[in-house]
């Protein structure tokens, strides 16, 4: 009945695309409103959760469109409408959340991942990330958190690891997005693509390139350049690949995370210097200077580049120490540069 | 919102009159609005022209909106305007005028916010507003006085940035002091990541304006932890509330870099000369150095220092001190003048470079 009530709204009034008058907009909400209530009054069944799972769905385009259309009118702020939204989506979570007297079978509380991930996306969209983290902890701490559909779980990996790959915990967000990646099924390409714009930067912090066999299947060229450049240490060629694909890199909101591969880079450069010196254990700071300006680093002198060199050491990425009166870095005659993967 | 329920003060006034009234029978009047000469007597007379509406919490059963306790925009600027040219007041010690100027200005706030002013006259009270945060911050040092928390005051500030940001964005331009306060606000949450996706979020033409991209690189060099680059970045700024912003992370950067330096330079045979960390770390004389080497753990012998990774102990409570660089910037600025926004403003990009910047 829903659906039939939704379609005739939409085929009588516009698509969802073209969402044109304010009161579509208002009856929507009041009838979500009723919604939640019926939805709330029955007791010990959920039979009535995929007709929440479309009505939510419905009502977060809705308000996206609505958002679109309001912008392009100028009327109103960006994000108003996926705010009320969130806010209606919220109702429905708490219904879910608090049915504690069914039992397992019956009980609302299968909706709340579907909820969670639809927040998730209007989250994300209108920059409140700070709003996730306590619908994961929500999830996390249900016993039933590893039993819902793949498919809904793929989502909320996919959220979670971005969500702490923006908190610059690049471990676990490698674990949720590869979780993402490798269950997402192989016909969903464009999923796998969206999952994979994030985890491709996360791996390469972690030390892992991508093949470009890899980027040529899911059309992500824009990362080959930037793969290459840090695996060779070229500084130069990392950051014309940042600036070739720029605009690309912040849409997807992963522009200052590859701006953190300079750190990497920096790491594959030196080695290249210590390979070509021999594999010596003393290596002048002068040379390494002298490399970075090759490399265009701008007004760089030895303070800076014992300022970089410090880093790498600090972060265990190079084993030794600097000697300021000598002009050297000494490196540990093992293993000086160890795999970037078990250090982080 | 709907129209009608909007508000539009009448008060004229810098305080309304009832509020006079009340405050200067009940003695409550302010030190700075008391009659010269009266400052003894149990109810001394006030000055009409210095009194200042007081910030009252809301509180239930009163009625915040009545329009005639509520100044318009251009009262609210007088306001403002007077409260700045009392910053330079004689023989006045600074957490005074801080007190009653913070409080006062909440008031004023409070104002903006029950008229839900919008728009450019929004912009320009928040402008000022916040140049009074960002520079009692650091003029406070670590004095602790009633109303200053260090803590609080960067909420306010914090808050008042992010709606001056997005009306900036709401508002349509050009907004003459755009680029300084966008500098302001990364500076203020250098190495923050929102702080810095916002920035990669403005229109290009901004975000290549030179000075804002200098604090970018800033901001980026401290997250990479490339402390001597970012210092040398910051060095290079002259606008002076871009530096009272920055002042308040210069100790966090010293100590980091002293603890990266002690794993990275950890070696007993070696020394390391502290005249140069001087330089490096925007320290203002040696004997700074060598004092806050000490207090970290860290052996000093003959101007040098031997950076060891197992004696390096945090420093529990970093004390503010001031900053030479800046020093000698504020004594060349009249404060009245930096507050109001007429000394050292950053130019906006001419629309006809706009061809050239945009890529």
């Amino acid at each position: 009945m829903y659906r039939n009530n939704l379609n005739t709204c939409m085929t009588n009034g516009a698509g969802i695309s073209s969402v044109n008058s304010p009161v579509i907009i208002y009856l929507f909400l009041t009838f979500k409103t009723a919604f939640t209530k019926v939805f709330q009054s029955q007791k010990e069944e959920n039979w009535s959760l995929p007709v929440m799972y479309a009505v939510c769905l419905d009502l977060r385009l809705f308000a996206n469109s609505a958002d679109i259309q309001a912008v392009s009118k100028r009327k109103g702020k960006p994000g108003e409408h996926l705010e009320k939204a969130a806010e209606l989506l919220m109702g429905c979570f708490r219904v879910c959340a608090s049915d504690n007297r069914a039992s397992l079978d019956d009980s609302k509380k299968w909706g709340m991942l579907n909820l969670v991930n639809q927040l998730f996306k209007i989250y994300f969209k209108i920059n409140k990330l700070h709003l996730c983290k306590p619908l994961v902890r929500a999830i996390d701490s249900l016993p039933i958190k590893d039993e819902f559909s793949l498919s809904q779980l793929i989502t909320f990996r996919y959220y979670v690891g971005r969500k702490a790959m923006f908190d610059s915990d690049f471990k676990s967000a490698e674990e949720y997005l590869t979780f993402a990646f490798q269950r997402c099924h192989k016909k969903s390409k464009k999923n796998k693509r969206l999952i994979l714009i994030y985890l491709i930067p996360v791996k390469m912090l972690l030390g892992h390139m991508p093949k470009a066999s890899l980027l040529r299947k899911y059309d992500l060229l824009q990362f080959e350049n930037v793969a290459r450049a840090v695996s060779s240490g070229n500084l130069l060629q990392l950051n014309d690949a940042l600036d070739e694909n720029e605009s690309f890199f912040i849409k997807c909101g992963i522009y200052l995370i590859l701006e953190k591969l300079k750190v990497i880079t920096y790491r594959n450069l030196f080695k290249k210097v210590y390979l070509i010196c021999d594999k010596n254990h003393l290596v002048p700071i002068e040379t390494m200077t002298a490399v970075l300006k090759m490399m265009e680093v701008e007004d760089v002198d030895n303070d800076e580049t014992e300022c970089i060199l410090a880093n790498l050491i600090f972060e265990n990425k190079i084993k030794g120490y600097i000697s300021h009166q000598h002009k050297k870095l000494v490196v540990s005659k093992q293993n000086p540069f160890p795999q970037l993967s078990t250090v982080l | 919102m709907d129209t009608a329920s909007i508000v539009v003060g009448t008060c004229l006034k810098k305080c309304p009159q009832p509020e006079i009234e009340m405050r200067e029978r009940e003695g409550l009047l302010h030190h700075f609005e008391i009659v010269e000469g009266q400052e003894r007597l149990k109810r001394p007379k006030c000055v009409i022209d210095r009194m200042v509406k007081e910030y009252k919490r809301p509180a239930a059963g009163q009625d915040v909106a009545d329009p005639e306790t509520l100044r318009p925009v251009p009262v609210l600027h007088q306001t403002i305007d007077y409260l700045y040219s009392i910053v330079t007041r004689p023989n006045t010690e600074w957490y005074h005028i801080y007190d009653y100027v913070f409080d006062r200005l909440r008031a004023v706030r409070q104002d903006i916010v029950i008229q839900d002013i919008q728009g450019l006259d929004a912009i320009s009270l928040l402008e000022k507003i916040i140049r009074f945060y960002i520079l009692a911050v650091y003029r406070m040092g670590n004095k602790i006085t009633p109303s200053f928390d260090p803590t609080i005051n960067n909420q306010h500030t914090q808050e008042c940035l992010k709606r001056l940001l997005s009306l900036y964005n709401e508002v349509d331009g050009p907004h003459s002091n755009q680029i300084e306060f966008e500098s302001i606000y990364l500076m203020f949450n250098l190495g923050d990541t929102s702080a810095l996706l916002h920035y990669l979020d403005l229109p290009t033409l901004i975000r290549n304006h030179p000075h804002l991209n200098l604090v970018y690189c800033a901001s980026i060099n401290y997250l990479l932890q490339n402390y001597v680059k970012c210092l040398r970045q910051i060095k290079k700024l002259t606008n002076v509330l871009c530096l009272c912003a920055a002042h308040r992370h210069l100790c966090k950067i010293q100590q980091s870099s002293l603890y990266i330096m002690s794993v990275a330079y950890g070696s007993k045979n070696c020394k390391y000369p502290t005249c140069h960390l001087e330089d490096l770390l925007c320290f203002n004389s040696q004997e700074e150095v060598e004092n806050t080497l000490e207090k970290c753990g860290l052996p000093v012998k003959d101007g040098s220092v031997c950076f060891q990774k197992s004696l390096f102990k945090q420093e529990d409570k970093v004390s503010w001190k001031p900053w030479q660089q800046l020093e000698n910037l504020l004594n060349r600025c009249n404060l009245t003048d930096i507050l109001l926004g007429k000394s050292d403003r950053i130019q906006l990009p001419n629309i006809s470079d706009l061809s050239l910047n945009d890529r």
